[in-house]
């Protein structure tokens, strides 16, 4: 590839736009062209910086679970002279107030014992995606070693509070991140190399719930769920409201290394 | 709360801040942006839920909040404006071809040119033709895929992919512009 022919599908390949032949194909070439290189990392950083500056505009209202569900429910039923506008002159009368306190508490009662994936479903749908990963080449979105911007960009792009982990020197080294889906929910994907084995770091909304039906072990002080397979091992643990979960086909111990300190 | 309620929530939470993001570009005000959103997800609601459109990808409201634009400004262009303009003229805005060396920025320590950045890169954005910002909005700001774009703008693949180059060399010769006039030395890149 010349750097004319580069040039064409710089931005795309930014983007993780390109099929898999020809982003290695502009890989390689801005590996051996110092100028397109160069061009690449400038438009690298300028894409990051206009993420940063897009994401610090005009902030958008909280996201309202309960008047957003008054909201669909009066829209799907035409009740009412007009839509009820939840951005401006919203008021509640007690009665709509305390409705909206049951429905809340309702809903946090739901979103703890169902809508979650189940215990047994989590360790499966982990190690489907592990695989899924391997097999289709390892496509990454984000290709970085540095912990925090792999986080960072996880983190606006999932709309979750990720920090992966940072390895100490020799342990393994990280190769990047990208969103993914476990059961249908968003989660946040970060991959290392370990050993000569890929290991994936995974992110995801759950309560301790689900980590019910994995083996519970302490290491070291900290608390951590276990689910030994045929081919992987899958360990897990809380931090506030996430839970991380790291599968692999090394062992167990290999994987400790990993976890964030857990919640007993 | 019904299944289909929370699972449709569940859509729309991870949504939430691009939507108001890419609302605020077609709106004249951020209180109509926030309707334009409160619209988008009461059309969103009535497909979901009467099974309508069962594809749920991530793009999928961001082609409704459009569609909804899109009325609003044949209806009253005060609160919303779209500028939709041709293929044939956003080539002319941005003639270079996609081949050719991207316009030099300053040559300058790496620190400096992240403060240049800073200062002058939200401006050159906002300085974009409407359809150029558009598109990076999309991509950049709502993180959708270009295919999800093409399905958002109602266009082929292979326009977005160029439109996209275009617009990011536009902002690349703005920012190349600003910082002449500013009296950077253009030159070799940092």
């Amino acid at each position: 590839m010349i750097c004319s022919e580069a040039r064409q599908y710089i931005f795309a390949f930014l983007d993780n736009e390109l099929d898999r032949a020809l982003t290695l194909e502009v890989q390689r070439h801005i590996e051996h062209c110092p100028l397109c290189a160069r061009e690449c990392e400038i438009e690298n950083v300028m894409r990051r910086k206009l993420v940063d500056a897009l994401r610090e505009r005009d902030e958008p209202p909280a996201f309202d679970e309960p008047a957003l569900l008054e909201l669909v429910r009066c829209g799907a039923s035409g009740a009412g002279p007009a839509r009820p506008k939840y951005s401006r002159r919203w008021k509640l009368g007690a009665a709509g107030a305390i409705a909206a306190a049951v429905l809340f508490a309702v809903t946090l009662f739901v979103a703890r014992r169902g809508g979650e994936p189940g215990p047994t479903a989590l360790a499966d749908a982990l190690a489907a995606d592990f695989d899924h990963f391997v097999t289709e080449g390892g496509s990454l979105q984000i290709v970085s070693a540095d912990a925090k911007e792999v986080s960072d960009w996880l983190s606006a792009r999932t709309a979750l509070a990720v920090r992966v982990p940072t390895l100490d020197a020799g342990r393994g080294t990280l190769l990047g991140g990208r969103k993914c889906k476990i059961n249908g929910a968003s989660a946040a994907f970060a991959v290392y190399r370990v050993s000569g084995e890929l290991v994936s770091v995974v992110a995801l909304q759950g309560s301790g719930d689900v980590l019910a039906s994995m083996k519970r072990i302490q290491s070291d002080g900290h608390t951590h769920w276990v689910d030994h397979r045929q081919e992987h091992t899958v360990v897990a643990c809380r931090r506030g409201d996430l839970v991380y979960a790291v599968v692999s086909r090394l062992p167990e111990k290999a994987l400790l290394p990993l976890m964030p300190p857990g919640e007993n | 709360m019904s299944e289909a309620e929370a699972a449709f929530l569940r859509l729309v939470r991870p949504c939430w801040r691009r939507l108001h993001l890419v609302a605020r570009h077609y709106a004249r005000s951020a209180e109509d942006a926030r309707d334009l959103v409160q619209e988008t997800l009461l059309r969103g609601w009535a497909a979901y839920h009467s099974g309508e459109d069962r594809s749920y990808r991530e793009g999928w409201l961001f082609v409704i909040q459009r569609r909804v634009a899109a009325e609003w400004a044949r209806r009253a262009g005060r609160r919303v404006r779209l500028d939709t303009l041709g293929h044939d003229e956003l080539t002319d805005l941005v003639g270079t071809e996609l081949s050719e060396p991207l316009d030099a920025l300053p040559a300058s320590t790496e620190q400096r040119f992240d403060e240049f950045l800073d200062d002058d890169l939200a401006a050159a954005f906002d300085a974009l033709e409407p359809p150029f910002r558009e598109v990076v909005l999309l991509s950049i700001g709502a993180d959708l895929s270009y295919r999800e774009i093409a399905e958002v703008l109602d266009c082929p693949l292979g326009t977005v992919m160029s439109r996209m180059a275009r617009a990011r060399r536009a902002l690349r010769e703005r920012l190349a512009s600003v910082a002449r006039a500013s009296g950077w030395k253009v030159g070799s890149s940092p």
